[in-house]
This record gives structure tokens, sequence and C-alpha cells, in this order.
């Protein structure tokens, strides 16, 4: 574990990634503190002003501050991505561990669903289930879940393929363990090394996910301080205040990069099989 | 060679049962939806005052009958090539899917092979000269590409090239009012930033895995071998690694077109281009069932067949495949 850690206080890149994280997660936590003004609070006085000393991004098309908008939007991407990526996980774990674990029937039926779900691009389920629920943020994450859990599902079931005939789970059952017992104690700890570099990568194609089914206006609605929903309402004054449209996403930009940053530094220091590294 | 197409055979079988139940899927899950379709078609305030004519409306298109018998007129149907009638745009579906899949290819297919052929080639120079300065640059301008949302990318391009620079159209497939050659070129003109939107996805996608498996090889024994050999090493280059590296990007590139429809709904959508994207997008908004309906299942089979295509390259640009792995 030391030796991970070192190896990743010798990345650059992955540090990078890890201290961007870090202020965006500060920044997501403190937002009521960090941000200038109310992000809902319309002023329509100063609508679409540049930006200036006193509004350091502008304001949008109501008057509204667009820097507390924007802090605001991290605390959203970033709390509506881990839940996603969180509950994904623990769906994934469930099928994966079942699939890997009973195998034989359970394995052949399971596998052929997500087959059938890799089948589609992704994000035109989401936009099915989004669509057909109705468009709020929280169908949504509902609909990102249904499909984000595929992905984690097959890694988990080749990783418990991998640990399941080698000695040490072979002679816990022997001794009689209960089989969730093995799987807990024994085959989950060793599968959570990929697990952990696949849910940080994810977190950027959620976040992706996310603000372009926001975007769409599938997602967060109007005055939701959401950047998806941000870019939608700018793109109208895209020519007048093009800052309206590039500041949310730059943000989506630097949350995304810094989460495959880090993803990649974490695969190649928890995975040193893997060598598909991206270095500079 | 028997054992290729034995291979081959059971890999058609795998995705034709996933086909079979996808269609069964896309029977049974938009009767479990809530929200009765009628009520968008006809309005509320109709469909609450007049039940007989919904009730009349649901005889005509069959769903008053019992769900079995349903199915079994829906596979009928779906046999002789008849996908149902569009509510939205008052045709058959059949119809208006091939029409906008057309536009769709229009701007898939160059944006596929382009991403392919400049991924391919940068990333194979980058991984054989890695940590080079040319390395650096293009990686570190992938890894932005690659972080960056679609539809912005499009909409900074927009702003650029068709408002601040006026060479290329703000939106749209064409001026209209044209023919013949004119047409083509306005056609070509439209779709010049979508294109090159989409080309960058796809490269930068292609780049890390191309990238990441030069290097790989790079390491391997026969390398070494090679060169030990004394062989040039644009030999080693084109002989043994790249011959080598192209494997995995096979399947890379078949899987990319489901990644590719996705990325180019959202462009779509930037650039009003109306394909595939604009179309699902609003039949859903509709609630068109049946043209949602068959949206998806053409979709469904455009993404199996890139796979099965895949597996069947595989199996014969690889021998090691054939055995009985199946993946």
């Amino acid at each position: 574990m030391f030796k991970s850690a070192r190896s990743i206080l010798d990345d650059k890149l992955a540090l990078i990634g890890l201290s961007t994280i870090i202020i965006l997660l500060v920044i997501a936590i403190c937002a009521p503190s960090v941000s200038p003004y109310d992000p809902m609070k319309i002023n329509l006085q100063e609508r679409l002003s540049p930006p200036s000393l006193e509004h350091p991004m502008g304001t949008d098309d109501l008057g509204r501050d667009y820097l507390s908008r924007i802090i605001y939007g991290t605390r959203i991407s970033m709390t509506a991505a881990a839940l996603i990526t969180m509950i994904s996980l623990i769906i994934g774990l469930i099928v994966g561990t079942a699939s890997g674990y009973f195998g034989g029937i359970v394995d052949e039926t399971l596998m052929r669903i997500v087959d059938i779900m890799l089948a589609f691009p992704s994000l035109i389920i989401t936009i099915a289930i989004a669509g057909i629920l109705g468009p709020t943020f929280e169908n949504l994450i509902i609909a990102m879940t249904v499909t984000g859990w595929v992905g984690y599902s097959r890694l988990i079931r080749s990783s418990v393929l991998l640990v399941k005939e080698q000695d040490f789970v072979v002679s816990s059952k022997a001794i009689g363990c209960s089989d969730l017992r093995v799987v807990f104690d024994h085959i989950v700890p060793n599968a959570i090394a990929p697990i952990v570099v696949l849910a940080t990568l994810d977190m950027g194609n959620v976040i992706l996910g996310l603000c372009g089914m926001s975007f769409l206006g599938l997602g967060a609605q109007p005055p939701t301080p959401e950047w998806g929903s941000m870019l939608e309402a700018g793109k109208p004054f895209m020519e007048s205040m093009p800052t309206l449209m590039i500041f949310p996403g730059l943000m989506i930009m630097i949350t995304v990069m810094a989460f495959n940053f880090l993803g990649d530094g974490l695969r190649d220091a928890l995975d040193p099989r893997i060598k598909a590294k991206v270095e500079i | 060679m028997a054992d290729r197409t034995g291979y081959i055979a059971r890999q058609a079988i795998r995705y034709s049962v996933s086909l079979f139940i996808i269609v069964t899927l896309l029977f049974i899950i938009p009767r479990m939806m809530p929200g009765d379709p009628f009520i968008s078609v006809l309005g509320e305030e109709v469909y609450y005052r007049s039940p007989e004519l919904v009730a009349e409306l649901k005889a005509q298109y069959g769903l008053d009958r019992p769900l079995p018998e349903q199915y079994i007129s829906y596979l009928q149907n779906l046999v002789q090539g008849n996908f149902g009638y569009s509510f939205h745009y008052s045709q058959p579906v059949w119809d208006v899917i091939a029409y906008k899949m057309g536009w769709t290819f229009v701007l898939l297919i160059p944006s596929v092979i382009l991403g392919a052929i400049l991924g391919i080639v940068l990333g194979s120079v980058a991984g054989w000269r890695h940590g080079r300065g040319m390395d650096t640059a293009v990686t570190s301008l992938f890894l932005f590409i690659y972080s960056m949302p679609h539809y912005w990318l499009a909409m900074i391009f927009v702003l650029l090239f068709a408002f601040y620079l006026g060479l290329f159209p703000l939106s749209g497939i064409t001026s209209g009012g044209l023919a013949g050659a004119e047409k083509l070129k306005d056609v070509l003109w439209h779709m010049a930033l979508p294109t090159f939107v989409l080309t960058l996805f796809g490269a930068s996608y292609n780049y890390f895995i191309m990238r990441g498996s030069v290097l790989q090889v790079l390491g391997e024994g026969f390398v070494l071998t090679a060169r030990a050999k004394g062989l040039s090493e644009r030999d080693v280059l084109f002989r043994h690694v790249l011959k080598n590296s192209l494997l995995p990007l096979v399947t890379v590139i078949a899987l990319d077109f489901g990644f590719m429809v996705s990325g180019a709904l959202l462009v779509e959508i930037v650039f009003s281009w109306g394909g595939m994207g604009t179309l699902v997008y609003d039949a859903v908004l509709a609630r068109d069932y049946p043209l949602l309906h068959g949206s998806f299942l053409v979709i469904a089979v455009c993404v199996l067949a890139a796979n099965f295509i895949a597996d069947a390259l595989y199996a014969v640009l690889d021998p090691r495949i054939r055995g009985g792995k199946a993946a």
C-alpha cells in the first residue's frame, strides 16, 4: 500500500489529477461560503454583463452571478456522479460475484443480459429511460445507473474467476466457510484494485454523460445551476456572450480530465501488469 | 479452415440469439412503462373526454388484444419488414428511419474511417518515438480532446469557424434549392465541421489504444530478436511491431461504432443535422413509440453487426482465436 502511495506521488499527472479533485471537492462542500452571490438570485438590471471584478465570470441572461452558479454546479455534478458510480458499483459487485462464483446457468443468464446491454450505445438507453420516465434529474440518475453497472459486473466477474480456483479460496471453502464469507472475505478484497481504477475513470465518463443529458434537456432543469443545462441556456447567447458557454464546458473538461489522470495513475500504481500508461 | 468456419458459425448463432432477445425486450419494455402514448397523440382533453375514440384507436393498432397474440403479430410484422406507423411524422416508421439513417451514415462513416486512420498513424508514431517532443505534444492534445464534451467542442468550432471566421455554415444539412454537383458541394461544406469534430473524437480514442498497444509490443522479446538479427528500424516497425499492434484495434474500431453513434447524436443536435440523433431525441419527446422502437431496433442491429464483423475478422486475422475460446 505504501509502495502504491509512493508511485502515485511520483506520477506527476496523477498528482495533478488528485489535487484538482481535492480542490473541486472542497469547492463542492463549501459552496455556500465560497460563492460570492446567491446562484439563484435574479437581477435583471445586470443581465449579460461581461466578466468584471464584481462578477469574475460575468452574469447570465437573468443577471445571476455566473461564478456562483459554476461553484454550485460543482456540488451538483460531483454528488450526482458519486451517487451513480456508487450504486452502479454495488449492483455490478452483486451481479459480477454471483455470476463468477456460482457459474453455470446463473452465469450464463446474467452474462447474456450484460451482452444485450452492451449491444446498445449506453447513451441511447439512457435517453430512452430518462425520456420515458420524464425529464428530471432524479430520473436521469436512475437511467444512468441502469446502464452503469454493466462494466463493473464484467470486470468483477473476471476478477472472481481469477481468484476462485486459488488455494486460499479452496481452503476456506474446505474449512466450511459460508459462500457469503468466502465472497466478502477472500474474493472481493482481491478484486478491489481494478474496481477502484474503473470507478475513478468512470467518474469522468459519468460527469460527461450527466452534463450531456442535461444539455439535451433530459436532466437538470433550468433554474438548477448544473453545468450541462447552463451550457444549454448559454447557447442562444453564444454570439453576444460566449463566456456563458465557455466556462461550464471548461469546468466539465477540467473535472473529467482530473478523474482520468488520477484513474490512469491508480492503474499504474495498483496494477503493474497493465502498462497501457499515458505518460508524458 | 473448418475451425474458422465453425467459430464464425457459433458466433453467428450467439448474435442471432441476442438479437431475438432484444426484439422481445423491445416488445415488453414499452408496454411496462408508465404513461399512455395516446395521451400525447390525441392531447389530454380528447383523451379523457372520448374514451370510445381511444378504444377504437387501440383496436386499430391491435393494442386491445391479449399480449401473446400481440407478440405473435409483432414478430410477423417484423419479418415482413413492417415497422409500424409513426404518430409524429405520419409516415411509415421504416421510411422515416431509412431517410434519417442515411444522413447519420453520411456523417459517421467518414468520421469513423478518418478517425481510425488518424488515430492509428499518430498513435503508432507516438508509441514508436515515445517520450520525444512529438509524442508529448500529440498526447497532451488528445488528452484534452478525450476529456471534453463532444458537443462543447462542436459549439466552440461553430463559434470560431462559422461565426467569427464565417468559413462554414452555422447548422443544417443543405442551404436548399440546389441540385446536382452544386448540392453535393453544399452538403460537403455543411458536413465539414461536424465530421471534423467526430473525427477528432474517434482519433483520440484510437490514438491511446494504438499507442499503448505499440508500447506493449515494443517490450516483447521478438522485437529484441528482430533488432538483434540486424533488421533495419523500418523493418522492425512495419513487419514486427505494427503487425502485432493493429490486432486489438480491429475490435476497437467496430466497438467504436456504438461510441460514435452516441457522439454523433449530441453533435447532430448542435449542428441541427437531421439524422438518427435528432430523430431519437424527437421521438422520445413526442413519445412516438413505433418510431422509438424502430430506431432502437435499427441501432441494435447495426451495433450487433459491427461486433459480429469484428469477431469474424479477428478469427481470420488471429490464428490463436480459432481454437475454441469464444470470448
